[in-house]
């Protein structure tokens, strides 16, 4: 049989005339993926914007996905995780991708901020470029965190709880905030309920609509050139030497400048699916069973940071900074465009600029390692668990024994290692001995102080001394007890 | 949308009259201000009629006055003396749909006799559940270090305050307090 | 081309049959604490840091001494689990007395510990009862000063290999079925030998085991250097 190829190209055309007369599919295309940047722009450093948007597709397919089997009920939304988790068909293998495809948006977005930030991006004319970005990074955090709470374990319960408690530090409204919040006054179905709607529909409505809008910006005002050292930007040149750009080394986004952010995209999607593939989904950890008070809370990745702050501030501003801070970041980042707006972009020539993002990011990274680790938190069965190594055993008196068993007893190793093995909340005790005098051991364990309580009130006598004569036994071999240097003066004197 | 209001200009420009644009009738101009006008404001009253409800769902925690209830904790009994042990309740405004989230757990201290504390689970500091050890008769929160003594006195850590504390009442032999919301620092006699 | 129709069933097999390191398994699943089981792990949460394993060794006596096993009573090592002993330095580990426990944790415990228990390393000299009034002070001194002052010292106060044993602190930490225990089944991963290895000639009887029990107990002080008027074990 002989196919009329001829025949079929013109049937192809003819539709294909009748789709675009009617759509204007040929002219949008080329308003959008066909409209000039700047050659210069299609870097390496260019690709992260896209990169994110590639992550927030994802998010909604493997989303939509999710959503045929989880229930947003208190009651059985944690048995629904289990379901995904342990027996639907591939429902673990969505639920990562998922989890890692969000760990990935924002920590693209974070990237994409700070290429934006050193590459002077938000400067004139792009001022609504960067505000739409603000709010774009205000609502994946905020799907970040709602997503959390949708896992609806005990990471979820208890972090609703801080959520909770944040809010009941403002002042004058703080209980109808509470309340607004958790949809009641306590966590419970409606609590659920409302950070659902708002990880489903809330939050992804506005970030569709305000990629739209960045988008928008991107065709109105163009993307950024790649910056040149000493090449100011001024409100009344920057647009003619823009269009000058334009003109002279201008390309078609689409094929012309392209490549790398596909090139990205595959990577980006491999990465989320390996990291799917080999590390799995997280969770879920307990049940939200608030009798569960076995429970060892922990927010997701990217919000460590702020469990370490939570737990490295002084308590006397911690409330003023909880809700001060956030206003304050905030409204530096709105205003950068308006006070910053002009002058030099390349990061070449902006040490203050570089500076600050070196700053802000190893200060990020330090925070969230803290967060891994939360040297904070007292262990809860160091007491119990622990044991200690036989050199801090072998060779001791009954009464030094007696004082072993009354470390482990009054829960010391919750919060104080001896060799590593224990909490860090207080200082390991491996070599106490060399440090503290008797006196001073005695003053420290009675009165506490220096964020320990004070245990006078639950030791006798017998366990102080028992405790103590222990405790000035624990110091590196051959190495004497500490002594009180100004008591030894006064008697030479 | 654009291409329309480029392309006429001079039929939706307001009548200000220049050589160049010629003048709308008067009497169809106020006609068409007037449709305008009331187009806007009737849709203002339906917005209303749509958004104050709205607004009322939504921001109805503002609105309600904050409510308590009594529930048992069980019998006194159940409470030795002298010690701390755990206690459950059901929330008194719980839901049939809250699953696990209905059962509140608090901590229950008998001094002796008929005097007792009953704690909060939740830290004062970021509401994350403390845990009673009776060996050193200390609370200690999980998340980041706070630490109270027996009394629910802050002992070391974040918090900016000791324990959250239940009203509480002895009901023949029974042990009630007054529960149905999370305690925050918004509640200063908690 | 034929080969890749013959490698597409076969890859496809092989992406089926390997298991994603990423997939969870119903192993992963989240365990309440009330319902971790199983001995190693129970001991390891709960007693280990006080009494150590035979591995390693703590401040508290080891409960893998197969002596102290043989002769406490499966019932004496239940209520201690359960209940602690008051007023010294064993918590009670059972729900209903504040602890985490919940019965059928204590009861793995143990028959854990109860299967612990091994006959074939005990000493053939009769053992001491577990339990036994206290006996005669004046007799329990001659029984101290002949098996136990060559490491302790005479008076009990500290020898050259061990520490005093008649510190008024250490007493009031201790309870005299402690004082017994320790009499009988020794500290053999500190150094101390059992009843019948401290003189391996003449191990003690039972009857020195309550004498020197009751000589170390009336060491006991109050905290104004007094003697108590009723044993802090029986408080």
């Amino acid at each position: 049989m002989k196919v009329p190829i001829q025949k079929l190209t013109d049937l192809g055309l003819g539709v294909f005339n009748w789709v675009d007369d009617r759509l204007h599919v040929k002219k949008i295309w080329e308003s959008t993926a066909g409209h000039h940047v700047p050659q210069s722009a299609g870097s390496w450093f260019y690709v992260f914007g896209s990169a994110t948007l590639l992550c927030f597709m994802l998010q909604l397919v493997t989303g939509i996905m999710l959503a045929l089997v989880y229930v947003p009920s208190a009651d059985e939304a944690y048995a629904t995780l289990e379901y995904l988790t342990y027996h639907q068909q591939l429902g673990w293998f969505l639920r990562a991708m998922h989890y890692w495809g969000s760990d990935f948006m924002v920590g693209i977005m974070l990237l994409h901020m700070t290429q934006v930030y050193l590459f002077g991006a938000y400067k004139y004319p792009r001022e609504i470029t960067w505000l739409s970005g603000l709010a774009l990074l205000v609502c994946t955090l905020g799907l970040a965190f709602t997503g959390q709470v949708m896992r609806f374990d005990e990471d979820a319960y208890w972090g609703l709880g801080i959520g909770a408690s944040i809010m009941g530090r403002v002042p004058f409204i703080g209980q109808q905030l509470v309340d607004f919040m958790l949809g009641g006054q306590i966590i419970a179905s409606e609590t659920l309920s409302r950070f659902f709607a708002l990880h489903v529909f809330v939050l992804p409505g506005a970030v569709i609509a305000l990629v739209s809008l960045h988008l928008r910006m991107v065709l109105t005002k163009g993307i950024n050139e790649y910056p040149v050292p000493g090449m100011l930007v001024r409100r009344e040149t920057y647009d003619k030497e823009y269009a000058a750009i334009l003109k002279k080394e201008g390309v078609p986004f689409f094929p012309k400048a392209i490549d790398k952010d596909i090139i990205t995209s595959a990577f980006v999607i491999g990465g989320i699916v390996a990291c799917a593939f080999f590390f799995g989904p997280k969770g879920p950890g307990g049940p939200a069973d608030p009798l569960q008070i076995n429970a060892n809370p922990r927010p997701d990745f990217w919000f460590l940071w702020i469990f370490s702050i939570a737990a490295l501030m002084p308590a006397e501003i911690e409330t003023f900074a909880l809700l001060v801070g956030p206003a304050v970041v905030g409204l530096i980042l709105v205003a950068l465009p308006f006070l910053n707006g002009t002058g030099e972009k390349s990061w070449r020539r902006r040490p203050v600029a570089v500076i600050v993002t070196l700053l802000v990011w190893i200060s990020l990274g330090i925070l969230t390692y803290l967060g891994t680790t939360s040297p904070w938190s007292p262990v809860m069965n160091a007491w119990s668990a622990e044991v200690t190594p036989d050199a801090q055993i072998l060779h001791r008196t009954p009464l030094q024994l007696q004082g072993a068993i009354t470390l482990q007893y009054k829960q010391c190793r919750n919060c104080h290692a001896i060799e590593g093995l224990g909490g860090e909340r207080g200082p390991s005790l491996s070599d106490v001995g060399m440090r503290l005098t008797k006196p001073q051991l005695v003053r420290q364990v009675v009165q506490g102080g220096g964020n320990m309580p004070a245990y006078g009130q639950n030791l006798s006598p017998s366990e102080v001394e028992a405790l103590v004569a222990y405790m000035i036994t624990l110091r590196a071999e051959g190495v004497p007890p500490a002594r009180d240097v100004t008591l030894s003066r006064n008697t030479k004197n | 949308m654009n291409q329309e209001s480029d392309q006429a200009p001079i039929t939706d420009a307001p009548c200000a009259c220049s050589p160049s644009t010629p003048c709308e009738d008067p009497k169809k101009k106020t006609r068409r201000e007037f449709m305008l006008a009331l187009g806007l404001g009737l849709n203002a009253i339906a917005g209303a009629a749509v958004g104050i409800p709205l607004l009322g769902y939504v921001f109805s925690s503002f609105l309600k006055p904050h409510e308590l209830d009594w529930v048992i904790l069980g019998s006194v009994e159940k409470f030795p003396e002298g010690k701390t042990r755990l206690g459950n309740y059901k929330n008194p405004f719980h839901r049939s749909w809250d699953g696990s989230t209905a059962d509140i757990p608090c901590w229950v201290r008998r001094i002796k006799g008929n005097e007792f504390q009953v704690f909060a689970i939740n830290c004062a500091h970021l509401g994350c559940p403390v845990r009673w050890f009776e060996e050193s008769k200390l609370f200690m929160c999980p998340c980041h270090g706070g630490a109270y003594y027996e009394d629910g006195e802050r002992a070391a850590g974040p918090p900016p305050r000791g324990l959250y504390t239940y009203e509480f009442k002895i009901d023949n032999g029974n042990l009630m307090i007054l529960a149905g919301a999370l305690p925050t620092l918004a509640q200063p006699n908690a | 081309m034929k080969k890749a129709l013959f490698f597409t069933p076969v890859l496809a097999l092989t992406l089926a049959s390997c298991n994603p390191p990423g997939k969870p398994t119903l192993a992963d699943k989240w365990k309440s604490p009330a319902d971790v089981s199983g001995f190693t792990n129970l001991y390891a949460q709960n007693c280990l840091g006080c009494h150590g394993d035979g591995k390693s060794i703590a401040g508290s006596i080891t409960l893998k001494n197969p002596l102290y096993l043989s002769i406490v009573s499966e019932d004496k090592l239940r209520s201690i689990t359960a209940g602690g002993v008051p007023g010294h330095n064993m918590p009670a580990l059972a729900i209903e007395n504040g602890g985490s426990l919940s019965n059928e944790q204590i009861e793995t415990i143990v028959k854990g510990l109860i299967a612990w228990r091994d006959v074939s390393k005990l000493p053939t000299a009769p053992i001491p009862p577990y339990s036994a009034p206290l006996g005669d002070v004046a007799a329990g001194k001659a029984a101290f000063s002949q098996s136990c002052a060559s490491c302790h010292g005479n008076d009990g106060s500290g020898g050259p290999k061990a520490g005093s044993v008649v510190d008024k602190n250490y007493l009031n930490l201790v309870s005299d079925q402690y004082l017994r225990t320790v009499t009988i089944a020794g500290r053999p991963e500190l150094g101390c030998p059992d009843f019948a290895n401290r003189d391996p000639a003449t191990p003690m009887t039972p009857a020195s085991v309550a004498n020197i029990t009751a000589w170390l107990s009336s060491h006991r002080l109050n905290e104004f250097n007094q003697a108590p008027t009723s044993s802090p074990a029986n408080k």
